[in-house]
């Protein structure tokens, strides 16, 4: 066996092309000559499917198999074969050269892995890593004489890595820094990859969008010419594509070095000569932040994987934006609320010291007053006094505590923390609250354990602490008890008031101490508060440098956790106090117990002093208030004038109101239990209250306080503080105004009997003072007539008369007014038209008397009978309508009869049997419908539908459907398409419709049936071995508007496959599950395999619907019939000169060898001809050809992989081009075309002449 | 005189004056092949042109070269003779229309002569028998 057979016939291509080497030229010689060794190497490395080249002889004459021309070799093949291996690596041969002579040296072999190596091997130097390992290969007498080379490139893996880790550390990224030093971080990471970037730019829009900024370079100093600072959006040639970026599009820049000249390297010896542009997108804005210009490493091309590369960069980039605006965003918001809380504080400690003042000096003459002993105040004058001077303290202390908490904020607040025996100092506070839980009916439990050391706090601060949280605990309970305790614990003292009370909701819990919060809804004793309290101790327990905390649960209590620490480490040693006096905390608690005193005892003062110069029945008033000095100064005010009750909150004012009903209600919006408007609302509600006026008394200013008082109902609103002139106007006009009510409400409502009862009689009464002239009727009269008693006025009733009345009916009118007499009723009936344009029909019964004066009446009534008319006269007209809806249901029956196809069909392998009935009488006829028609080409198309609605109407649609169908059905569109298209047409019908349809194509050839199913009952198939499948919707009914992208299902039909299309009403029954129903139909499918096929639709009625369809039923009931004579080439067309001739000749001795004559074989030919010719001008390769003799037809179907429709052109007479087709349209009996996705078919059909077949 | 007129006389001096490098005139066998070959063949009165085989897409070239050379002279009477041609498809067609085309441009005319039914009927079918003269018999062909 010769080398070459051998060898290189196994060597693949590389194999094949090592034989066409010239080796006379090479030192090798003829390969015949060659010695074994040098064979069998060669042989390995042919048979090898790893990488491997070698060299031989004295030349290192190159060898390589087919693995290393794929991964390495690239252009260099074939040039290569057969060379001296220093002129194919001549590029690298400073690296490998040394290598190689090693190992023919010393017969070592050398390893190298992930070596850098530039190739030229694909049209530029191109950066490579190889692992490779250089292994000496011997003669047949054993002398080395030359090297095989084993070769991995690892070019994609090193250069893979490389850019992960980049990716990876521009990930890790700081947070806190700004936009501006997060951009030179992230470019500082940029710089750390020289060799995938050699220099990188990040630039960044302004806010207008009309320039760009350069924010950060890596490789290139800002400034350079590639690197301006600032780029203008109306620059006219910008270094970098700024407009596109701003766009969003990614550009690639070339010819950078042409352009730019000398360029920073990066990691490398020549400049980068390409760069991509990719804009930095911000993720719910369409304007990019900015964009990267990434510049391409000269050794390597910009491949996807670059760009995929640069835009992960990019995305990571606009992240950091993100992240530093987002960043930014937040610490501006928080300066912006400190300085607002700044403000606030500011404001506060203002307000708090002006009111000092005045509140001083309100105290300070009141408590002169009462004290003066040489000129004392009567008792009367003492109590006012003595109220002024409560609420002034009470207002006093308020302030106080405001302006405490603005010190204590704004750190102006200096204490001094001396040591103290905190257990003792905090039982004598809590002492201070006995005598009020004991009028509270709570226990006060007081366990302060003596401490091991005295504790450092601000004795003024302190007492505070406690006295709020035991105030506050008073406030909340309203049985049980409350215990405050303290003890040492972990070198901390632990001070704990818990209290059996009504709990804090958990979720007001986070803001419990915050300034000014005040728990929404809490039942307490009092709705006095500034919501300052707690905040305080909050406050002033950090100032200690301790900690508050709370554990509540609704309904069982609440417990405060006050810890502080023991000694002085923790406070400025400059207030650090020594031991001294304990402050007598009498004075401090006494504002605070003596509130207390006032929730605690709410008893209402039953003394109150009765004037009896008030009158016997001076209206009754109620005044609600919490606060004992307000309900007892409004009460006040009122007494002398009427007879007051008062009540503490809105419960106890619905007590007093049911004991005795009062006439007017004066109360406080803001209450415990039940405040004003819960009052109002609780008052509203019931019958007997709804009607007491209610002024509601509020400390809310403002218009809207008003205004949320009138809407929940009040009949007034007085806004605190109001002087007591302007409360007793108030309480007068509004009894005033309720008297005048009820007066006038009694009078309408006897009105109103008579008047109801003239309305549901339909019955208007009239008089007419036949002296006068005058008409006056009752409401109702004046309803039925359309008419007011301005207008009789007006006009005169006799003119009115004479409008009104049908002048036919006019003369019957004024003779039974004519003849009206006083010891019977006259009566008639007339027709009037009323001034809105109703005819309506009364009946006028008439007397005659005299009135109070003595004068003439004309009395009567008129009763409208119209609808009692109507009655009659629809009894009459039903029976006319229901002849005319059998008329209907004919026509439509007619209608729908003669749209449906014929019963007989023709059909190439496909016997087909149909069904329509309408519904039975009663019901109308529906809009279902069937079609069968052939599609051309062996194909037959099978159509149910079913339009929702009935009559005429429904029918017409179905009308307009079917033809829609058949239209598109003959464009050779898939079923899909079909069902879109029909969705589009059904959308454009006028007014609603909805149209559920199945679209069915079988093709007798390929023995196929594709389909789509519009929202239809699925269609049920039986397949000869007697399993069923059912074609389920694909598509939403038409009409829907939902249909789009509809699929095309397909399946095989084989001879004896039945398929059934039919409509709901063959399935549907009242009441009963619809697969139920189709479940029944398949049954009955099956239990008539051996039917024949005309009688099934029948049989299926029958068995299905005993009773007759109620609804409309179209059927249609196929069967494959066996498979006839027929017989198919296929030809593929080979690209060559002569793939038309030959083809043709194909064609015709084919078609010969069928015996058809030869009329119909040159037809056939020439038709065969145009569609390959066209499909090989216009469409795509590969072209097949197919002809199919079914018996009956021939069938031509050229196949190709384009998707243009072709289109007959009407060629005119003058035109070249254009006639293949008309020929076609004119040779064959029909002609068409389908598009499936990336191919389409072309066909024409001739049908057989008895003589052709 | 029509709005066309000027527009022919345009294409007239057009193909008049285009230089006559592809094909020397009056060069018997224009190209010869398995599929087609066009022959032609000029008397006093006209050039009768001959396809022989069949005529197709795939080498519909050469006939209308062959004809188009023949109306590059004003006036030219040509008969093309479709005795001898075995198939023709619409490219073939396409030809015949050009040529007729060029006819009209020059002043020439076109004469088909075909006696072959089946080519006749290609024509009947297309409606082209209206547009072409076509005899079944020519002087100039039977002269041959």
């Amino acid at each position: 066996m010769s080398f070459a057979t051998d060898v290189w016939l196994k060597g693949g291509d590389a194999g094949r092309d090592l034989a066409a080497v010239d080796w006379d030229q090479t030192p090798l010689g003829d390969p015949e000559t060659w010695p074994a060794s040098l064979r069998s190497a060669i042989r390995i490395l042919l048979t090898s499917k790893f990488s491997m080249w070698m060299a031989w002889g004295p030349e290192l004459t190159f060898f390589c198999n087919d693995a290393y021309r794929r991964d390495t070799l690239a252009n260099k093949y074939p040039w290569a074969l057969g060379r001296p291996a220093s002129e194919v690596w001549a590029e690298i041969w400073p690296d490998i050269g040394p290598r190689i002579d090693h190992v023919l040296r010393t017969g070592e072999a050398t390893w190298d892995e992930n070596l850098l190596l530039f190739l030229e091997r694909s049209g530029y130097v191109e950066e490579t890593y190889h692992t490779f390992s250089y292994s000496p290969l011997a003669d047949d007498d054993g002398d080395i004489v030359g090297m095989l080379c084993v070769v991995k490139e690892d070019t994609a893996q090193v250069i893979a890595k490389r850019r992960m880790g980049t990716l990876r550390d521009l990930g890790a990224r700081p947070s806190g820094l700004d936009e501006a030093e997060a951009i030179r971080a992230a470019c500082q990471r940029l710089a750390g990859d020289p060799q995938s970037l050699p220099f990188t730019l990040v630039y960044v829009y302004d806010h207008l969008g009309r320039q760009a900024h350069l924010a950060g370079t890596s490789g290139i100093e800002p400034g350079h010419r590639l690197a301006p600072i600032v780029i203008g959006l109306d620059e006219p040639r910008p270094v970098w594509p700024v407009t596109s970026a701003l766009a969003g599009e990614t550009t690639l820049a070339d010819g950078l070095r042409e352009r730019f000249g000398d360029l920073p390297t990066g990691a490398w010896q020549d400049p980068p000569d390409q760069a991509f542009i990719v804009p930095l997108r911000q993720p719910t804005q369409t304007l990019p932040y900015g964009f990267l210009v990434a510049t391409i490493n000269p050794y390597r091309k910009g491949d996807d994987a670059f760009e995929g590369f640069v835009s992960l960069l990019a995305a990571q980039l606009a992240a950091i934006i993100t992240d530093a605006r987002a960043f930014e965003f937040e610490r501006q918001r928080a300066e912006t609320l400190a300085q607002i809380d700044q403000a606030k504080t500011d404001f506060f400690t203002n307000v708090s010291h002006e009111f000092r003042t005045p509140l001083t000096l309100l105290l300070g003459p009141t408590e002169e007053l009462l004290e003066n002993a040489a000129d004392p105040v009567t008792n009367g004058q003492r109590a006012r006094l003595e109220v002024i001077q409560r609420n002034a303290l009470r207002m006093l202390k308020l302030v106080n505590n405001l302006l405490d908490f603005s010190r204590l904020e704004s750190g102006a607040a200096v204490a001094r923390f001396d040591p103290v025996d905190l257990a003792r100092y905090t039982a004598e506070l809590a002492s201070m609250f006995e005598s009020a839980a004991a009028r509270a009916g709570l226990a006060l439990t007081i366990d302060c354990q003596p401490l091991p050391s005295p504790v450092y706090v601000d004795q003024e601060h302190w007492a505070k602490v406690v006295l709020n949280l035991v105030s506050n605990a008073l406030k909340f309970t309203f049985s049980g008890g409350i215990a405050v305790r303290m003890r040492a614990d972990e070198g901390q003292v632990l001070l704990t008031v818990s209290d059996s009370g009504t709990g804090i909701p958990a979720h007001e819990l986070p803001r419990l101490f915050e300034r000014f919060h005040r728990v929404r809804g809490a039942a307490g004793r009092t709705n006095e508060g500034s919501g300052v309290g707690l905040a305080l101790v909050a406050q002033i327990t950090r100032m200690h440098g301790g900690t508050v905390d709370v554990e509540s649960n609704p309904g069982v209590g609440t417990t405060f956790f006050v810890r502080v620490p023991f000694g002085h480490a923790h406070l400025p040693s400059e207030q650090v106090g020594a031991p001294g006096e304990l402050v007598d905390p009498s004075q401090q608690a006494q504002s605070f117990v003596s509130e207390a005193m006032r929730w605690v005892d709410r008893v209402p003062d039953p003394s109150s002093p009765v004037d009896d110069l008030r009158p016997a029945d001076a209206p009754k008033v109620l005044v609600v208030d919490d606060n004992d000095d307000m309900r007892e100064y409004t009460a006040g005010l009122l007494r002398p004038t009427y007879d007051v009750t008062t009540a503490v909150d809105g419960i106890d004012a619905l007590a007093k109101v049911a004991e005795s009903t009062p006439d007017l209600i004066v109360t406080d919006v803001m209450m415990p239990y039940l405040d004003g408007f819960g009052l109002l609302a609780r008052l509203h509600s019931e019958p007997a209250t709804t009607g007491i006026p209610v002024i509601m008394l509020s400390a809310r200013a403002g218009e809207d306080g008003v205004v949320e008082g009138l809407e929940a109902g009040a009949d007034d609103y007085l806004i605190k503080p109001f002087s007591a002139r302007e409360l007793l106007a108030r309480v007068a006009v509004n009894l005033e105004l309720d008297r005048v009510r009820r007066v006038r409400t009694t009078l309408e409502r006897s009105q109103d009997l008579l008047d109801q009862a003239q309305r549901l009689a339909k019955v208007g009464s009239w008089e007419i003072d036949l002296q006068r002239d005058q008409l006056r009727g009752s409401p109702e009269f004046y309803r039925i007539l359309e008419i007011t008693q301005e207008l009789v006025e007006q006009h005169g009733f006799r003119d009115l008369l004479g409008e009104l009345v049908h002048p036919d009916d006019l003369d019957g009118v004024i003779r039974v007014l004519d003849q009206a007499r006083s010891d019977a009723v006259t009566r008639g009936v007339a027709r009037i038209r009323t001034p809105s344009g109703q005819e309506k029909v009364l009946e006028t019964r008439v007397e005659t008397g005299t009135d109070e004066d003595g004068h003439d009446m004309l009395r009567g009534s008129v009763q409208d009978v119209t609808e009692q008319r109507r009655l009659e006269k629809s009894l009459a007209e039903s029976l006319a309508k229901e002849e005319a809806a059998a008329r209907e249901h004919a026509i439509a029956e007619y209608l729908q009869r003669s749209l449906l196809p014929e019963r007989n069909y023709d059909l190439e392998r496909l016997q087909v049997a149909t069904y329509y009935r309408a519904g039975v009488e009663g019901t109308e006829v529906g809009g279902d419908w069937y079609d069968v028609f052939e599609l051309g080409g062996g194909r037959v198309a099978l159509v149910v539908g079913d339009v929702m609605g009935r009559g005429v109407r429904a029918a017409s649609v179905m009308g307009q459907m079917r033809s829609a169908v058949r239209t598109l059905g003959k464009l050779d569109l898939s079923p899909g398409e079909v069902v879109e298209q029909l969705d589009a047409f059904v959308a454009d019908l006028e007014g609603y419709q909805m149209v559920t349809c199945v679209y069915a194509v079988f093709d007798s050839i390929e023995q196929t049936m594709a389909y789509a199913n519009a929202g239809h009952v699925p269609p049920i198939v039986r397949l000869p071995r007697g399993d069923t499948v059912w074609l389920h919707a694909t598509a939403p009914p038409l009409g829907a508007g939902a249909t789009a992208g509809v699929t095309t299902r397909q399946l095989p039909l084989e001879p004896d496959t039945r398929v059934v299309f039919y409509t709901d009403g063959l399935v549907e029954e009242r009441g009963q599950d619809l697969d139920a129903g189709i479940r029944a139909l398949e049954q009955e499918l099956l239990a008539r395999a051996d039917s024949p096929i005309e009688s099934i639709p029948e049989q299926l009625v029958r068995s299905l619907r005993p009773g007759g369809p109620d609804d409309d039923v179209a059927l249609l009931v196929s069967q494959v019939s066996g498979a006839p004579f027929h017989a198919a080439v296929s030809h593929r067309l080979m690209p060559g000169r002569n793939a038309i001739a030959d083809t043709r000749r194909l064609v015709v001795d084919q078609l010969r060898a069928w015996g058809l004559d030869e009329v119909t074989v040159e037809d056939v030919a020439l038709t065969t001809h145009e569609l390959v010719a066209n499909a090989l001008v216009h469409g795509d390769p590969p072209v097949d050809l197919r002809l199919v003799h079914t018996g009956s037809q021939l069938l031509v179907e050229v196949h190709d992989r384009s998707t243009d429709r072709p289109r007959r052109r009407n060629a005119d007479t003058g035109e070249e081009r254009g006639r293949g087709l008309h020929v076609v349209a004119s040779l064959a009996t029909d002609w068409g075309a389908r598009v499936g996705s990336g191919h389409k078919t072309v066909w024409a059909s001739h049908v057989l002449t008895p003589m052709g077949r | 005189m029509t709005v066309a007129e000027p527009l022919v006389d345009a294409a007239r001096q057009l193909i008049l004056s285009a230089p006559r490098l592809v094909w020397p005139a009056r060069r018997r066998f224009l190209r010869m092949d398995m599929e087609l070959r066009v022959e032609a063949r000029s008397s006093d009165e006209c050039v009768v042109v001959t396809p022989v085989g069949d005529v197709d897409l795939s080498n519909v070239a050469r006939l209308r070269e062959a004809l188009h050379e023949q109306y590059l002279r004003p006036g030219a009477d040509v008969v093309v003779d479709l005795d001898h041609v075995t198939f023709i498809d619409s490219a073939g067609l396409g030809v015949l229309i050009g040529a007729r085309r060029r006819a009209y441009v020059v002043h020439g005319s076109l004469t088909l002569v075909c006696s072959q039914s089946r080519i006749l009927r290609i024509f009947e079918i297309t409606r082209l028998d209206r547009v072409f003269d076509v005899v079944s018999k020519h002087p100039a062909v039977e002269a041959r």
